[in-house]
């Protein structure tokens, strides 16, 4: 395995950054650290780039341990988030600057530099200072600044947060491209779902500093293994359900929009138990009911253009449903009508409790 | 914000500034032109012009040699004080320790040292000790007052200084020392500079400890300009003055020219 990180951990006082965090990558994987702020993703990056000493665990690259390692000793390439660029060399001196310390030969650092600024496509501006630069210009030099040195391992800390939201999708894909033409094993810090889920390979959903899931952008999508990993990623409905009966690995739950029959393993899904349903928006089916017979009454519909968010209000208790239409689809569905909701089975995932 | 300088206002605030820059602005150049006047007396405006009195402060060789020594004085101060102040702010924004805050209190705020005291004190400590003789002996005295200098003006520019940019030198390879090298010291370079330049022209202006310390036979510029003063008022020490006053403006175009930010 080209990356092995075990049990890496960081405790400031008493208070747990990163705990316990493993992964493999594989060579020319990019994985994404996704998470809500404050869970130890830039901790888990500056640990591995070697900012921050570990608590406890290993990262070992290519089968070297670089726990002990200071920084310049790495290998890493980092982009940072705020670029961090030498303001006082220009963009040609930026990228030359890890060259210049490795001592390549002057010849060849220069085919390296020019190489890497027509990859980045920053031909032209090789002679200015960081500062007569636009954002996503900069975000390009630091990146071509990284990627320049050949590092084992690429490191990348919100990469594209500075960016406008229409930059931000090209720019990332983009990147996306390089990482794989260069086959650079890649982790990437990202607080932005959708950023993680189109570039990354896989991605590791952290949550007060352990991870919960990792796993591809599909797995935790739709097979998410915690209540937290559905709720954080995309959105989700939760329907309280109780155990009915239960027949070997089958169980019968009923719930809020009916009875459903799913395969289980292990004993928190016992006959008499209450669990937890979660359903995703678009797996909702909606169709206009009479009056007395529906489940419930829409509150309010959010029209997005390709799609429409419709909130229904369940008959029984307070729980409202978020069913996701097209845009085109919403024929005889208007605030204050009645309607009826219908999952099937294999869009159900079940949590214990 | 622009004011119209015809409105009442403008005109005001027009006259106020040339008065204050006049205030500021005519003693130096009474300094400058004074000796250009032909009499054996200082007046102002001059009478018919001449350059002897320059001519006679440069020929003077009490005037020459005392110049050097405070050129060397002031030029050993300057580097020693620039470095160990460059080290001191880079210590207190660097590192954690018992009493930084104090530290950084302390010469953060104006700094009250009465000269005199300070001049006696390293006079009898230095002839006690007999550590040090001439020339050393006062940029040693010179450097104690002007490292505080040198440390105001750089600290909160290493305050300020976004270190994740030498993390990014170390993560591309550079050791630590390379990075303060390489980004830290040419990122502050204005602050530097502008410290450097102020110790220089402290310690090159600097009486009172240069009458106590410096060597009786070369005394610096000040000292010899000072007895000169007090033993008659000849037209020459007012020249050398004014050649004072155009070493300090070029100073400060120097100054201006290294250490403005590269555009
Ligand atoms: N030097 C420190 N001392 C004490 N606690 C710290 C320190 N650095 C980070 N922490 C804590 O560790 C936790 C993880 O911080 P980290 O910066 O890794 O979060 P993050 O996931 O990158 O968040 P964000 O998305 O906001 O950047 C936070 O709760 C933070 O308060
Ligand atoms: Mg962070």
């Amino acid at each position: 395995m080209e990356i092995v990180i075990e049990n890496l951990a960081k405790v400031y006082g008493n208070a747990h950054a990163v705990r316990d965090f493993s992964v493999t990558i594989a060579k020319g994987e990019m994985v994404a650290l996704l998470g809500p702020s404050g869970c130890g993703k830039t901790t888990t990056l500056r640990m591995v780039a070697g900012f921050i000493k570990p608590s406890a665990g290993r990262i070992v690259v290519r089968g070297r341990d670089l726990t002990g390692l200071p920084p310049h000793k790495r290998d890493t390439g980092l982009v940072f988030q705020n670029y961090a660029l030498f303001p006082h060399l220009t963009v040609a001196e930026n990228i030359a600057f890890g060259l210049r310390r490795r001592g390549v030969p002057a010849a060849e650092r220069d085919t390296r530099v020019a190489n890497m600024i027509a990859t980045m496509q920053l031909t032209g501006l090789a002679d200015r200072l960081p500062r007569q630069l636009s954002g996503g210009q900069q975000q390009r030099v630091a990146v071509a600044r990284a990627l320049v040195i050949n590092p084992s391992i690429l490191l990348l800390d919100e990469p594209f947060s500075n960016l406008d939201a229409k930059l931000r999708e090209s720019t990332g894909l983009e990147l996306r491209r390089i990482q794989r033409e260069l086959g650079l094993t890649s982790i990437f810090v990202t607080h932005d779902q959708n950023e993680a889920m189109a570039i990354a390979d896989r991605i590791a959903v952290m949550n007060g500093g352990a991870v919960e899931q990792i796993g591809s952008a599909v797995d935790i999508y739709e097979r998410p293994r915690t209540r937290f990993v559905a709720d954080f990623i995309g959105s989700a409905n939760f329907l309280s359900a109780t155990v009915e009966a239960r027949d070997g690995n089958v169980v019968t739950l009923r719930h809020g929009l009916g009875v459903s029959v799913l395969p289980v393993e292990g004993q928190a899904f016992d006959k008499g138990r209450s669990v937890t349903l979660m359903v995703r928006p678009e797996c909702v089916a909606i169709h206009p009911a009479a009056a007395e017979a529906g489940l419930g009454t829409i509150e309010t519909i959010s029209y997005q253009g390709s799609s429409a968010h419709i909130f229904v209000k369940l008959r029984d208790g307070d729980r409202t449903m978020l069913v996701e239409r097209h845009g085109r689809e919403l024929a005889g569905l208007e605030v204050g009508k009645t309607v009826d909701l219908n999952v099937k089975a294999q869009d159900l995932t079940l949590f214990a409790a | 914000m622009t004011i119209d300088l015809k409105s009442p206002f403008g005109a005001l605030l027009l006259a106020l500034t040339i008065i204050a820059f006049c205030y500021l602005l005519l003693p130096i150049l009474v300094i400058v032109v004074a000796p250009l006047g032909s009499t054996g007396y200082l007046s102002f405006p001059p009478q018919s012009l001449t350059l002897k009195w320059y001519q006679a402060a440069l020929n003077d060789t009490r005037y020459v040699g005392s110049f050097l020594t405070s050129l060397k004085v002031a030029t050993i101060t300057a580097i020693v004080s620039t470095v160990i102040g460059i080290l001191a702010a880079h210590g207190l924004t660097r590192y954690e320790f018992r009493g930084r805050k104090f530290i950084e209190a302390l010469f953060l705020s104006p700094l009250i040292l009465p000269t005199l005291v300070l001049a006696v004190g390293l006079s009898i400590f230095f002839s006690r000790t007999g550590l040090l003789t001439g020339t050393a002996r006062l940029a040693a005295s010179h450097v104690i007052v002007c490292t505080p200098y040198v440390i105001r003006v750089s600290l909160p520019v290493f305050q300020r200084f976004d270190r994740t940019l030498e993390e990014a030198a170390q993560n591309l390879g550079a050791t630590p020392l390379q990075s303060f090298l390489m980004v830290l010291l040419p990122v502050v370079r204005p602050a530097i500079i502008a410290g450097a330049v102020m110790a220089f022209i402290t310690s090159f202006d600097e009486v009172v400890l240069a009458l106590f310390l410096a060597e009786p036979s070369a005394p610096t510029l000040p000292v010899t300009i000072y007895s000169a003063v007090q033993l008659g008022f000849d037209p020459s020490v007012a020249a050398v003055s004014g050649l004072l006053v155009l070493l300090t403006m070029a100073l400060m175009v120097i100054y201006h020219i290294f250490g403005a930010v590269r555009d």
